[in-house]
């Protein structure tokens, strides 16, 4: 089997030759290990492109996960100034953004913004007729080019799509939903008027459903729904119920449909709505935290996904990768493969991204045990 | 109705995050002359502390806790302007110990508190 197939075996619920490795690295991580410029990495699309084709190969992960896309092929005409400040690279783009590139995180934004909408206030009909961004975290939007939606996406296709599994991400409506309101003001409207932040949740659901479906079509093995604000440091199973789940059923069924696999990743504790996961739809979980980050145990998770979908994760990133001991490491992996192996359909994985301050020797421990125990 | 059940009112109005409901309460109380640290004593701060203990036991989760933060401010947009600053005064200290402690004001003597206190409560109540 090559990497591609070995991803597929796990994500179609089948015995793969071992248990696959694939983590997600956060933009911090990708800055420390690579020679480049964080400004560069962040805007262009072939930089980008070529850093992930470049951390495959150096940790042997057999898919990549592309979480940027939409990069806009003349995005220096967009900046105005660049400077450098003690924090980083200081950018100041046409329409008075400025942002802050350190070289271990992501870009810090320091712009005028408009208060944000109460509920009230917002218009159903005036909601965006179409995604042209991506909510990366609060106050910070990658604009996707509605020229070049998929351009990061067809580079990696082309040059590892017949060898290693190529996975793309999309944003759950709950986070267009969060991003619109304000977080706190977002969680408050809930309760205030369920059935308007419903509409509002359905209205992204629809755009999101056209940008996968868009995306399927790249040639692309999976896609990632994150969803990272759905777990129960924020939300009740009954509210999971309520706001999520329709409407990332409804993103999964049309990923689905194309014969694409779909997965959700949400963080922290979500011991509680494994089950609900699951039945949107979805072909697999990611993340899966475990304590004490999260409270997901990887062997009763893994009966509780039997038959039902696949499962990406539960390496602490943090705990065992940044602040553990290669044996920590090494004994991690080992009881996570073990434990996968016998249930089949899991990947090996860090749970969230790859912390940007881990080494790249104790990732490449990961690497050593899927070939020695997988 | 009695004043505990009043209390009793504002605390769960607090607890079910109803802000425009714990504010016209902290209103009717203020008008029936109860003291504003009464009011908190009895009627928030009963109403946050099940709130915290139904969090801490993830029988409500953020949106729940958000909503009840939000009717005790606007109770406490109410009463703020009423609460009795603290200030201190005698002999054996002096204005530079008040700021480091962080009181509202020294005083020599009591008429001085008495003034003092007058004019912030008229100071708070303009801004």
């Amino acid at each position: 089997m090559n990497s591609k197939e070995r991803v597929k075996a796990a994500m179609d619920l089948k015995t793969p030759d071992r248990v696959p490795l694939m983590c997600q690295m956060s933009i911090g991580h990708m800055l420390q290990q690579l020679p480049v410029s964080p400004v560069e990495f962040w805007f262009d699309g072939d930089t980008f492109a070529e850093g992930l084709l470049s951390l495959r190969e150096i940790y042997g992960f057999d898919g990549i996960l592309i979480s940027l896309h939409g990069h806009d092929p003349n995005w220096r005409n967009q900046i105005v100034e660049r400077g450098n400040s003690e924090d980083g690279e200081v950018v100041r783009l046409k329409d008075g953004t400025t942002m802050i590139f350190g070289n271990d995180d992501l870009p810090q934004v320091d712009m005028q913004e408009a208060p944000k909408p109460g509920l009230a206030e917002i218009n159903l009909e005036d909601l965006p007729k179409s995604l042209d961004y991506i909510p990366v975290s609060q106050g910070l939007h990658f604009r996707i080019d509605p020229r070049n939606k998929f351009g990061v996406i067809d580079t990696i296709v082309k040059r590892a799509g017949k060898e290693y599994s190529i996975h793309g991400e999309i944003t759950s409506p709950f986070d267009y939903f969060l991003d619109l309101l304000g977080h706190q003001d977002g969680l408050m409207a809930l309760i205030d008027d369920r059935e308007k932040s419903k509409k509002i949740l359905a209205h992204f659901a629809g755009l999101i459903e056209d940008l996968a479906v868009e995306m399927c079509d790249t040639g692309i093995d999976a896609i990632k729904v994150s969803s990272p604000f759905a777990g129960s440091g924020f939300i009740s199973p009954a509210f999971y119920r309520e706001f999520v789940a329709p409407f990332e059923a409804r993103i999964s069924h049309s990923i689905r449909k194309k014969g694409v696999h779909v997965y959700l990743h949400t963080c922290g504790a979500v011991r509680d709505r494994l089950e609900l996961m699951f039945d949107t739809g979805a072909s697999g979980i990611e993340c899966l935290d475990p304590p004490p980050l999260g409270n997901v145990e990887l062997e009763e998770a893994m009966k509780i996904a039997s038959k039902k979908g696949f499962i990406k994760g539960n390496v602490d990133s943090v705990n065992t990768l940044l602040l553990g001991t290669d044996g920590d490491i090494t004994s991690d992996a080992k009881d996570r493969i073990e434990i996968g192996k016998k249930v089949g359909g899991f990947i090996l994985s860090t749970a969230c991204s790859i912390a940007p301050r881990v080494k790249r020797e104790k990732i490449l421990l990961l690497k050593e045990a899927v070939e020695r125990w997988g | 109705m009695g004043i505990s059940e009043e209390f009793g009112m504002l605390a769960g109005a607090v607890i079910a995050g109803k802000h425009v409901e714990a504010g016209d309460l902290t209103a009717k109380l203020i008008d029936e002359s109860v003291l504003p640290g009464e009011i908190l004593e009895k009627g928030i701060l009963p109403g946050m502390d099940v709130v915290g203990r139904r969090f801490r036991d993830n029988h409500i989760f953020l949106p729940q806790v958000l909503i009840s933060a939000r009717a005790m401010k606007t109770s406490m947009r109410i009463l703020e302007p009423l609460m009795v600053p603290i200030i201190i005064g005698g002999a054996p200290i002096n204005q530079k110990f008040a700021d480091d402690i962080g009181a509202a004001g020294y005083v020599r003597n009591a008429a001085e508190a008495v003034e003092l206190i007058t004019k912030i409560i008229s100071e708070r109540k303009e801004d």
